[in-house]
């Protein structure tokens, strides 16, 4: 009996380092970005508001934004913002390493896949030019509206509040 | 305490394998810290040896003989090539930087290539270095027509660890060497001073010794757009004019144009305002502009540019004629409306005009092209010159005499020098 306690008790010590050890990894390095990836987020937040914001390290304007992002998001819960880097796979640990900077870690983010973006960028938005930051505003019925460059406080200001309004509204 | 040493044994264990797991799936996915592969073609896989087909963002230049050079990175060095048979076969290429290092090979920034007529070879890039942003200018040359490269040199004097990048090069009919590039100095001057400072600065270097030596730095102009390429080319007159993307306030993302005194030194004139197009943004348009001189007889100072915007007044891609000495734009015409076209180039020859860009449908890729023999002012139907269904690079037009090509490198196909001189009707 004790014998078999004790097995138990490593097993559900297994199991939850396992699956803390996976989850970790899965959050710690972007996901793929490919082609049908947008219609899988969009999927997944069905009938639900959330922000999408495009992003790339070779963009100082980027950070500024992602930076803003990380002191103002602090009402949205994890599915409410997802982010998706233009970079490469070679870029995944620096990205890491900002998004621990900026403090978004818990949110959803990709990266492309590859280095086809004419595509990637089509698959996002077939009007939008490949200029950076761009950001998608979600409401509820997924009728998006977009912005280039970083969001006036303004407009930030109001995409939270409707951000928040409309999860409570949800609730 | 002997009854959780086990549980610890085991999760240590399970957190190492389990995470060994995830790199390795990470890995096979293309992770690691060099960049992705620049081919699909089965010759690239793996340790590849150098190649045009396997690198990544060729430059090419033809020298006096007709040969076609090409430099392009690959695993951290910079190799260069020939071919004497218009890129059906290259020579055996020799490293450029033995020590490896992070070049810049994307599209926008990417190794420059310039020959001289006795056998020299001057290369500049940029490389990345530690650092939000940061890099370095570097520049090696050869002068025993490619076969010994001396040892690279960091161009930007002030060695601080902050952003120069964007490298452009030209020479002279002299043999006087510019560098350019985009500078982050006066930014980080600005910010320990508590104040702003909006974009980055042209800085250049120039060198009257085939690359021995460089002077000092000098700026050429404050508040350059951050991360698009500069265009330059040499005028009639030996002087240096350089596009560029510019920062009007406030965040007025329109091209400024200037040219150098002949004697290098500074300025001829203050930088004239090349396109209205009224793009507002305080973003990365990722995307600069081109930029040919007139060969035609009485039009000297008339600059064929290209450039992309997204303002209020015209979108996509157009193409213009600049006229220097009246400091006006004295035509503009779109060139590709759609939001997915990019990297028009633009080339002027004796008599005619050529501009080049790509086209995406949705699926594949198109390179275009169109020429023109009226200095811009009609041009023929565009044509569809080679097309590809994954990832490309930049396209670069270049000449030899009348003979006109695009240098083309694609994931799928590998590099290309495609004619497109004979496909004039």
């Amino acid at each position: 009996m004790k014998q078999r306690s004790r097995s138990i008790f490593v097993a559900c010590w297994l199991s939850a380092v396992v699956a803390c050890s996976l989850s970790w990894s899965v959050h710690a390095t972007p996901r793929p970005f490919d082609a049908d990836s947008l219609h899988a987020i969009e999927r997944a937040r069905d009938g639900q508001p959330f922000m999408l914001v495009l992003w790339s390290l070779d963009c100082p304007p980027c950070l500024t934004e992602l930076a803003t992002l990380g002191r103002t998001v602090s009402q949205l819960s994890d599915q409410r913002l997802v982010l998706i880097s233009t970079d490469t796979t070679a870029d995944d640990a620096e990205i890491d390493a900002l998004m621990k900077r900026v403090g978004l870690t818990r949110f959803e983010h990709w990266r492309f896949a590859d280095g086809f973006v004419e595509r990637l960028r089509y698959a996002v938005d077939a009007d939008w030019y490949g200029e950076l930051p761009r950001v998608y505003l979600y409401p509820p019925d997924h009728a998006r509206v977009s912005y280039s460059g970083i969001l006036d406080d303004d407009t930030l200001g109001q995409w939270l509040r409707q951000l928040v309004s409309d999860t409570r509204a949800q609730e | 305490m002997r009854n959780l040493r086990i549980p610890f044994l085991f999760s240590a264990i399970a957190l190492v394998l389990v995470n060994s797991l995830m790199a390795a799936a990470a890995g096979q996915h293309g992770g690691g810290h060099s960049s992705p592969a620049a081919s699909l073609l089965p010759a690239c896989q793996g340790a590849a040896l150098p190649a045009p087909d396997c690198g990544r963002t060729p430059a090419a230049a033809f020298d006096g003989q007709g040969r076609l050079w090409l430099v392009f990175s690959q695993n951290g060095h910079l190799y260069l090539t020939y071919s004497a048979d218009r890129g059906a076969s290259f020579a055996a290429p020799t490293v450029v930087n033995r020590v490896p290092e992070k070049i810049s090979d994307d599209g926008e920034n990417r190794p420059k290539l310039l020959l001289g007529d006795a056998g020299q070879v001057f290369l500049s890039w940029t490389v990345k270095t530690p650092g939000k942003y940061a890099g370095a200018v570097r520049f090696a040359r050869s002068l025993d027509g490619g076969r010994h490269f001396d040892d690279p040199v960091t161009v930007n004097d002030d060695h601080a660890p902050i952003s120069h990048r964007f490298d452009a090069m030209a020479r002279d009919r002299r043999g006087r060497l510019y560098i350019l590039w985009l500078d982050k100095r006066d930014l980080a001057a600005a910010k320990r001073n508590g104040s702003d400072y909006a974009g980055a600065a042209v800085y250049y270097a120039v060198s009257d010794d085939d690359g021995a030596s460089f002077t000092a730095n000098r700026k050429l102009v404050d508040h350059s757009c951050e991360c698009c390429r500069i265009a330059v080319d040499i005028d009639d007159d030996d002087r240096l004019v350089a596009l560029w993307r510019h920062v009007y306030p406030v965040n007025l993302r329109d091209h400024a144009i200037a040219r150098v005194r002949a004697d290098s030194t500074t300025l001829s004139g203050e930088p004239v305002r090349a396109t209205d197009d009224g793009w507002i943004v305080d973003g990365c348009p990722h995307h600069g502009p081109d930029l040919s001189l007139s060969k035609a007889d009485g039009q000297a100072g008339k600059a064929h540019i290209t450039w992309f915007t997204r303002g209020t007044k015209h979108r996509g891609l157009m193409y213009g004629r600049f006229d220097l000495d009246q400091g006006q734009l004295e035509l503009q015409q779109s060139i590709d409306e759609a939001p997915a076209a990019s990297r028009p180039q633009v080339l002027a020859t004796n008599g005619r005009v050529w501009r080049a860009w790509k086209a995406f449908d949705g699926s594949s890729t198109r390179l275009m092209a169109a020429d023109s023999t009226d200095e811009g002012e009609t041009w023929s139907a565009a044509r569809v010159i080679a097309q590809t269904a994954a990832a490309s690079d930049h396209p670069d037009l270049i000449a030899w005499h009348d003979e006109v090509f695009l240098s083309w490198h694609t994931q799928a196909e590998g590099y290309r020098l495609l004619p497109i001189t004979e496909a004039t009707p």
